[in-house]
Formats: structure tokens, C-alpha cells, sequence
């Protein structure tokens, strides 16, 4: 009897620890994820934007410090509060979403440091794949006190030059360097 | 010299414009070859300083110029080796090419696109192509008009793009405009030469891609280029012989440009300034 109460304790005791020990896969949550990007607009200023459609999957080892990063962007969704710059930005001139409508991130490694982290990874950005490292910081999970369930996030960031992807039209004119800072939550599975 | 290079207008307009001319005037041989060569001179200047000479990946901007290169060779070779080049079977066979070259283009579009759409996309992409490339091809007896409607043809292309969300695109029919503007100043200079199909191949079929992609990839809706197919029929207009070569130019430009205004207007109607 008692040995079985202290089984039970045991089992009880190291659960949280069994959880954190596999990894566990989330589903990016749409309504709380938005990559936005900065550019220079003929050095007049520096010009910003957003992708409202985001669709993605996220996995995280904390045994290990490690997991994976999977985003699918509408590149279709891209708002800069100005349709007909949206519509042009649309167009082959830049992102060309006829041919190319998603912006895609696989990872290839991911090293979690506590709070912080190291995503490299593929970017595929109309047609053309580049690699690019993306900083973490901020990684929380957490249960959700409204939905009741565990939802982890994180805010990425880094630079690209948009002449890398083929996207070089205006350049320089209209600025080649990107930073982009993506704003994620996903929702475990 | 370098800023000049990145700028909009000289890419599309003066560069083109002056090779076209530079050329047209450097080979006084004519017999059908020195305006396509001009031409092509002076559009793959262009197209290097607007987006360089990089194919891959095979995007549908770097097929249309792909499509183009591959007429002015076809028109070049037409040209030295085939007599009836106005004869109803060439025609009907350029435009079958046409088509053909259209239905490439926007091949990966149609795939996104719901059965319905995906079809009246291709069948309008094919018969747009393969309209206008034969009958700017079967203006060749009259060498001032064909010129006359590909200026035309280039401006109403190149402005309307611009108005329907791509620069690019206008910057490319702009070339078109300019090259073909130069070759009409040479025709009136130098007296009338045979253009050949090494002009009017590659100028109509890069004419015709550029408008469908104008509607396919960006944003100018169909029935903004149905004007376009008109501008070779304006090129007919009997002008009197006895007009000097500038008044039949001019007229024969009036005429043409006519088309390309209705499309001009109906782009903006549609999608308003093309500024921001």
C-alpha cells in the first residue's frame, strides 16, 4: 500500500518535468502573430508594414534547448495602411504574390538559451531561398488564463537585403536592407 | 553616370530612345534587318538597366524578355530566309506562337486559379497575343505606319501598366514606346526602310506579354486592353500620298494613338491615379 502511494507521489512529483522533457509542438496562432518590416523609402523616411496572414508551426525541446520553426506567410496580406502601395508592392516590381503567394521560414537549427534564442533557417522570398538567423528573445510559455491552455511566444528579429531574393527593383532608390521583427504566439497542440 | 543608370527615366525612355537611333543610323544597309536589330539594341539595354540579365528563378517578367529575344531571332531568320512574310499562313502560325508564349507566362498563375477563371484567363491571354502579334506583323508594306502603331502600341502598354500597380512592366513597354519613337524619327530622317519582322515580332509579342501580365500579375483588368488589338487596324487608315513624311506620321500617330488613349482612360477609370 505505501509502496504504491509512493509510486503514485513520484509519478505526480515528476510529471511537469516529463512534460518539459518531450518535445511539444504548437500551432501559431494567427490572430497574435504579424512579421512587420521596415524599409528605407528614398532616404525620405523609414517606411513600415506588416503580413496580416500568418500560418505556422512551432516545436520546442526544453530537455534539449532545442525544437523547430515552421512559418507560412500570405504574402498576398501585405499592409502598409496604403492599398494602392499595397498593390504595388503585390505586383512583379517586388514580392510578386501571382507567381509566389506565401513567404516561407523552415528552420535548420535552434538553440534556446533560457528566454532567448538562435533560429537559422531557410527563407524563401519569391522563388529564391536564402539563409538567415533569426534573434529570439522574450520566449514565453505559459497556460493562458482566458483559453485555459498552454500558448508559448516570442518576439524574432533580423536583416535582410531584399537584392539576396531577387526582389532588387528601385534599389537603391528604395532601400535593399529589411529589418523585420516578427511578433509570435502559438498555441499547444 | 551611375546615378543616371538608376534613373527611371533615362532607363526607359532616353537610353533606349538614343541606342535606337545610334543604331538605326550606324547600319544604313536596311533590307529588313537594321530596325530589328535597333530595336532589340535598344530594349536589352533597357531591360539591363531595369532588371538585369539574370533568368533565374524564371519569374514571368524574365520569360516575357526570354519570349521576346526568342521572336527577334524567329523574325531575324524569317527575314533572311522567307519571302512571304505577310502570307496568311505565317500569320496564323506567329499567332498560334503567340498564344503559345502567352499561355507560358501565366501558366503558374492559372494553377491558383478557380476553373472558371483559370480558363477565360488563358483563352483571353492566348487570344490577346495571338491577335495582336499577326496583325502588327502584317504592317510591313507600310513601314511609317508600322512604326506609328508600335509607338503607340509602347505608350499605351507602358502607361496603362503603370496605372495598374507595376512599374516594372511600364518601364519595359516604355522602352518599347521609346525605341519604336526613335525608329519612326529614322524613317522620317533617312526616308522610309523595310522594318522587318526582326522589329515586329519581338516589339508586338513583348507588347502583348507585358499587358497580360499587366492584368494577370498586377492589377489592370482585362477590358483595359481591349483597345490595344485596335491600334494596328488604325494603322490602315489611308493617308494621302502626297503628304510629306512628317503630316503622314503624324496622322498615322493621331490614329493609332487613339486605341491607346481608350485604354489609358479606362485604366485610370478603373484604378485611378498611379501615384502614391
Amino acid at each position: 500500500m505505501h509502496k504504491t502511494i509512493l509510486t503514485a507521489t513520484m509519478a505526480i512529483a515528476i510529471a511537469p518535468l516529463a512534460a518539459h522533457s518531450a518535445p511539444v509542438s504548437y500551432t501559431v496562432d494567427p490572430s497574435h502573430t504579424y512579421p512587420y518590416f521596415e524599409i528605407d523609402h528614398m532616404g525620405y523616411s523609414m517606411m513600415r508594414g506588416r503580413f496580416n496572414s500568418t500560418e505556422g508551426r512551432i516545436v520546442l525541446d526544453r530537455e534539449k534547448n532545442t525544437g523547430s520553426v515552421e512559418i507560412t506567410i500570405d504574402a498576398e496580406s501585405i499592409d502598409t495602411a496604403h492599398k494602392k502601395r499595397d498593390d504595388h508592392l503585390r505586383s512583379p516590381d517586388f514580392l510578386n504574390t501571382g507567381e509566389y503567394p506565401e513567404i516561407t521560414f523552415k528552420s535548420t537549427r535552434v538553440e534556446i538559451d533560457g528566454d532567448e534564442a538562435t533560429v537559422e533557417g531557410d527563407l524563401t522570398i519569391a522563388g529564391v531561398t536564402r539563409k538567415v538567423t533569426l534573434d529570439v528573445d522574450r520566449l514565453h510559455c505559459a497556460v493562458n488564463p482566458m483559453s485555459k491552455k498552454e500558448h508559448c511566444g516570442f518576439d524574432a528579429s533580423t536583416e535582410i537585403n531584399r537584392s539576396d531574393f531577387g526582389v532588387s527593383y528601385m534599389v537603391p532608390a528604395v532601400g535593399d536592407e529589411i529589418e523585420i521583427e516578427i511578433a509570435l504566439e502559438a498555441v499547444k497542440d | 553616370m551611375l546615378e543616371l543608370l538608376d534613373d527611371p527615366i533615362f532607363q526607359s525612355a532616353i537610353a533606349p530612345f538614343l541606342i535606337a537611333l545610334a543604331v538605326g543610323l550606324v547600319l544604313r544597309t536596311g533590307a529588313g534587318l537594321a530596325g530589328g536589330v535597333a530595336f532589340a539594341l535598344a530594349v536589352l539595354a533597357a531591360v539591363w538597366m531595369i532588371m538585369g540579365l539574370q533568368f533565374t528563378p524564371l519569374n514571368s517578367t524574365r520569360k516575357l524578355i526570354l519570349a521576346g529575344a526568342g521572336a527577334f531571332v524567329l523574325g531575324m531568320v524569317l527575314e533572311s530566309i522567307w519571302r512571304h512574310r505577310d502570307g496568311r499562313w505565317l500569320q496564323a502560325m506567329l499567332g498560334l506562337g503567340a498564344a503559345a508564349a502567352a499561355l507560358w507566362l501565366v501558366w503558374p498563375r492559372l494553377g491558383r486559379l478557380e476553373g472558371m477563371e483559370a480558363g477565360l484567363t488563358a483563352v483571353l491571354a492566348a487570344a490577346y497575343a495571338g491577335l495582336l502579334v499577326p496583325l502588327m506583323n502584317g504592317l510591313q508594306r507600310s513601314p511609317l505606319a508600322q512604326s506609328a502603331a508600335a509607338l503607340a502600341l509602347g505608350v499605351g502598354t507602358a502607361i496603362s501598366a503603370v496605372i495598374g500597380a507595376s512599374a516594372l512592366l511600364g518601364q519595359l513597354g516604355g522602352a518599347i514606346a521609346a525605341a519604336a519613337g526613335a525608329i519612326a524619327v529614322l524613317l522620317v530622317i533617312r526616308g522610309e526602310f523595310r522594318l522587318g519582322s526582326g522589329f515586329a515580332l519581338p516589339m508586338s509579342l513583348l507588347a502583348a506579354l507585358i499587358g497580360i501580365s499587366a492584368v494577370v500579375y498586377a492589377r489592370l483588368p482585362w477590358f483595359a486592353l481591349v483597345p490595344l488589338p485596335l491600334i494596328p487596324l488604325m494603322a490602315r487608315v489611308p493617308v494621302p500620298a502626297s503628304l510629306g513624311r512628317i503630316p503622314r506620321g503624324l496622322l498615322l500617330l493621331a490614329a493609332t494613338m487613339l486605341p491607346a488613349a481608350a485604354t489609358i482612360a479606362t485604366a485610370w477609370s478603373t484604378n485611378g491615379a498611379a501615384g502614391y
